[in-house]
This record gives C-alpha cells, structure tokens and sequence, in this order.
C-alpha cells in the first residue's frame, strides 16, 4: 500500500514521462481511486491558475472580428441580404428588445420612407385633380409613352438585384497577421512569416474581394515595409 | 447526476443544436453577439483547453454554427391565445434552442460543450500528462459566478500558502508544460529541487481539497 507522498512523487514521475506508458498500464493507474482524484484535483488547479492569468491574456476582438467576418464572408452577405430584406417586408418588428436600438434606425428610416411616400401620393393625387380640372388638349403623342412604359414597369427587386455586388472588405488599423490570415483563409492558401515584426504591422487597406490573389498581393506589397511573395501555395512574409 | 447521464445530456443537446433551424438572425446580431460575448467565451476555452489556438477555432466553429444554421438564436414567440396543445402543434419536433435574452448562457454552454468534445478526442495519455479535466462530474461550474468564486479561493489559498518559487514551478511544469528537466534548465537549479518543490505544491493542494467540504 503507497502512502500519500509515494503516490505523489509516483504521478509527477509518470506525468513527466508519459511515453514510458501502455495505455493499458495508464487505464490501470487511473483506475485506483485516488490517483484519479489526484488527478483531476491537479486539473482544478491548473484551472484555477490558469483563471488567474486571464486578465493579462485579451483578445484583440475586432481583430478576430475581421477574420470570423472573411472567411465567412459569404455567409454573413446572404445574412446581411435577407436582413435587408426581412426590414423592407416590415417584419423586422420580431426581433428582441437586445436589438432595439439597431432597429430604432430601420425604424426611423422606415417612418422617413412613409412619410415621403405618403407626400409623394399627395403630390400624385393633386396632380391627378389638377389634370382633370384643366384637361389639356390631346397631343398626338402616343408614341412617348411608350418610350416611358419600360422604365416604370421595372420590378424594384431588379435593381435589388443589381447592387448585389462582392463588396470590398475593409480592414481599418488591422495588423498585417489578421489580415494576410483572412485572406489567405478566402483564398484557401497558408501564410508564414519569415518576418516576425511584419505581424504587427498595422494599416488600412481595402480589399476587394473579386481581385485575384496576386492583385492583392501586388496593393499590399505597395505599401513601405511590405514584402510578400507567394511559393507553393503560401503567402511567405519577408 | 451520474457521468453516463451527463454524456447522455450533452448528446442531446448537441444533436438538439444541430438540427435546429437558424431563427431570424442577421449579421449585425452575429457582430453585435461576437464582439460583446467573445473574450468570456475564449477565456472559458482556455481554461479547459490550455491551447490558444484551440480555444479560438472552438469560439470561431460556435458562431459558424449560428451561421450555418446548426444552432440558433431566437426570440421567444408570443404565445399569447393560444392553446398548450395549438401551441405544442405549431412548434417544430426541434426548437430552436437560445433566446435572445440568454444569448450568454447559450454560448457559453456551446463553448463548453465543444471543449468537452474536444477533451474526449484526446489520447487519455495526453489528457493524463496535461492535467486536462474532461470529467463533468467534477468540473467547477466554470461559467457561473460561484465557479469563479472557487477558483479565486483555490488561488488565494494558493498565494498566501505555496512560495512564489514554488508558484513559479507548478506554473511553468503545468501550465507552459514544461518537463522537470526543462524547469530545471530555465531556473539554474537541479531536476531533484524541481522535484521537491513541485512535489510540497502538489501536497499542499490536495490538503487544500481534502480540508472540510473542498473534496472532490
């Protein structure tokens, strides 16, 4: 039977050499009871240390920001569509008192869109009597309206449609690490810096996405201090 | 609860997340969620993970299950008029899980969830070697105030009865998970000292759990 400081001394010996071990043998030292109290004792306190250390270990946020929103750009632009969308069918009202003040905007844009276009009824209205009351003479003009026709017929969620467009990705006071990460990870190519003080390089860069990967390269290697090449698909940081 | 119903809940759960619909959600929500809740979501990883890296893409894959659909947040309907069997009718076999105004407890329990998940698809030899707890039996409720609570008290009692040396020791052995040796190299002094002193740190918690109501 071991006393509680040859068990002791016995786990630190097997921790610092694990590879010594079978995993049979390891299931065998787990099984008795109080190895793997032990155990997950040490584990609690290796938690609670590492609980101690958190305040000096934030994460830069925005930074990780940029980079969820790149390589999920696709998703989060559909997302950012039906949004629009879901405002414009004035359903947005389901959404939760969290984001009442993002929605107080829709809702004020909303109010300025009714009230113009209840001005624009008006107007429209008041032209209609006034065309009515004074009928002007009949112009052989049919051929004009036809030219009009096509403009007013044309459905709004064509012009919806058209400034759907890859909009450019702006990275504002970013270091050079997230952004070459994001890039990379939209290109599906790796990133390695042969320059470490380049990772911290911080800058304001607009990428447009639709650019090949080489044009990127080619604006951001404009930049003073800025030395990236591309070699067997990685993005190598001199 | 015993540790089978615990891993039985947790499947649950997870099979409940995966197969919910994604609720009405747009990017500014997922912006808004990412940069208020991220730091107490990584540093919940951390702490079951030890491993920077990993904590990040456990956080990155939660919100990528929001956008993909596979998790969801959604304000809870009006249920207002209607029957509990009209009502019971109208919900789909999988509700959505997270409300809004939970949206914190939400994410850190995906956290959690996926760290566990990550813990078990480790080798039990690395788990052994690393002091990784994927024991649900045991764990401090890590997310909740009282669980900070204890790990607070764990660590004063730590600095007011562990010497800064022997501090200094557990933290590079354990957390930079250094070898003996390699601690030995760092601080100038011999492995057995390095020993010795990891060993009284290791004595002195175990009486710290094993004082009054601190067993495990």
């Amino acid at each position: 039977m071991m006393t509680e400081e040859q068990r002791i001394e016995w786990l630190l010996e097997l921790q610092d050499h694990p590879e010594q071990l079978t995993d049979e043998q390891l299931q065998q030292i787990l099984a008795d009871d109080e190895i793997r109290q032990l155990v997950l004792q040490l584990g609690i306190a290796k938690r609670a240390f590492k609980h101690d250390e958190l305040k000096s270990n934030t994460p830069d946020v925005d930074a990780e920001w940029e980079k969820f929103a790149a390589s999920h750009a696709e998703e989060l632009d559909a997302l950012n569509e039906a949004e629009r969308l879901r405002v414009g069918d004035g359903t947005s009202g389901i959404h939760k008192p969290r984001f009442h003040a993002y929605l107080s905007i829709h809702k004020i844009a909303a109010s300025f869109i009714g009230v113009l276009l209840a001005s624009g009824i008006a107007f429209a209205a008041i032209q209609v009597v006034r065309n009515i009351s004074t009928p002007k003479p009949q112009l052989p003009t049919t051929e004009q309206t036809t030219d009009i026709e096509p403009v007013t017929s044309l459905p709004a969620d064509t012009v919806q449609a058209d400034t759907i467009s890859v909009e450019p990705y702006i990275f504002n006071n970013v270091p050079l690490d997230s952004m070459l990460t994001a890039i990379a990870a939209a290109h599906r190519v790796q990133v390695e810096f042969e320059n470490d003080t380049a990772r911290q390089l911080r800058f304001h860069f607009v990428w447009k996405r639709e650019d090949s990967l080489t044009r990127v390269l080619e604006k951001l290697n404009t930049f003073e201090a800025v030395n990236i090449g591309i070699e067997d698909k990685t993005l190598v940081v001199r | 609860m015993t540790r089978k119903e615990m891993t039985n809940e947790r499947a649950q759960s997870d099979a409940r997340i995966n197969s919910a619909e994604r609720g009405g959600i747009g990017r500014s929500q997922i912006e808004n969620l990412f940069k208020t809740h991220y730091t107490q979501m990584y540093h919940l990883a951390l702490t079951l993970l030890f491993d920077e890296a990993e904590s990040k893409d456990v956080v990155s894959d939660v919100f990528a299950s929001l956008l993909s659909g596979k998790a969801a947040i959604k304000r809870e309907q009006s249920d207002a008029g209607i029957s509990s069997a009209e009502r019971e009718q109208a919900r789909p076999k999988v509700k959505v899980v997270m409300r809004a105004d939970n949206a914190k407890a939400f994410l850190l329990a995906s956290v959690r969830h996926r760290c566990l998940n990550v813990l078990q698809h480790k080798q039990v030899k690395e788990r052994f070697a690393r002091l990784l707890t994927e024991d649900t039996d045991t764990l401090i409720s890590d997310n909740t105030a009282e669980g900070q609570m204890q790990m607070e008290e764990l660590m004063r009692y730590v600095r007011n009865n562990l010497s800064p040396l022997e501090q200094k020791i557990f933290r590079m052995r354990y957390l930079r998970e250094m070898t003996c040796q390699e601690v030995a190299d760092a601080l100038n002094v011999s492995r057995p000292t390095v020993h010795a002193h990891l060993k009284q740190s290791v004595e002195k918690i175990r009486k710290y759990f094993n004082s009054n109501s601190k067993a495990i």
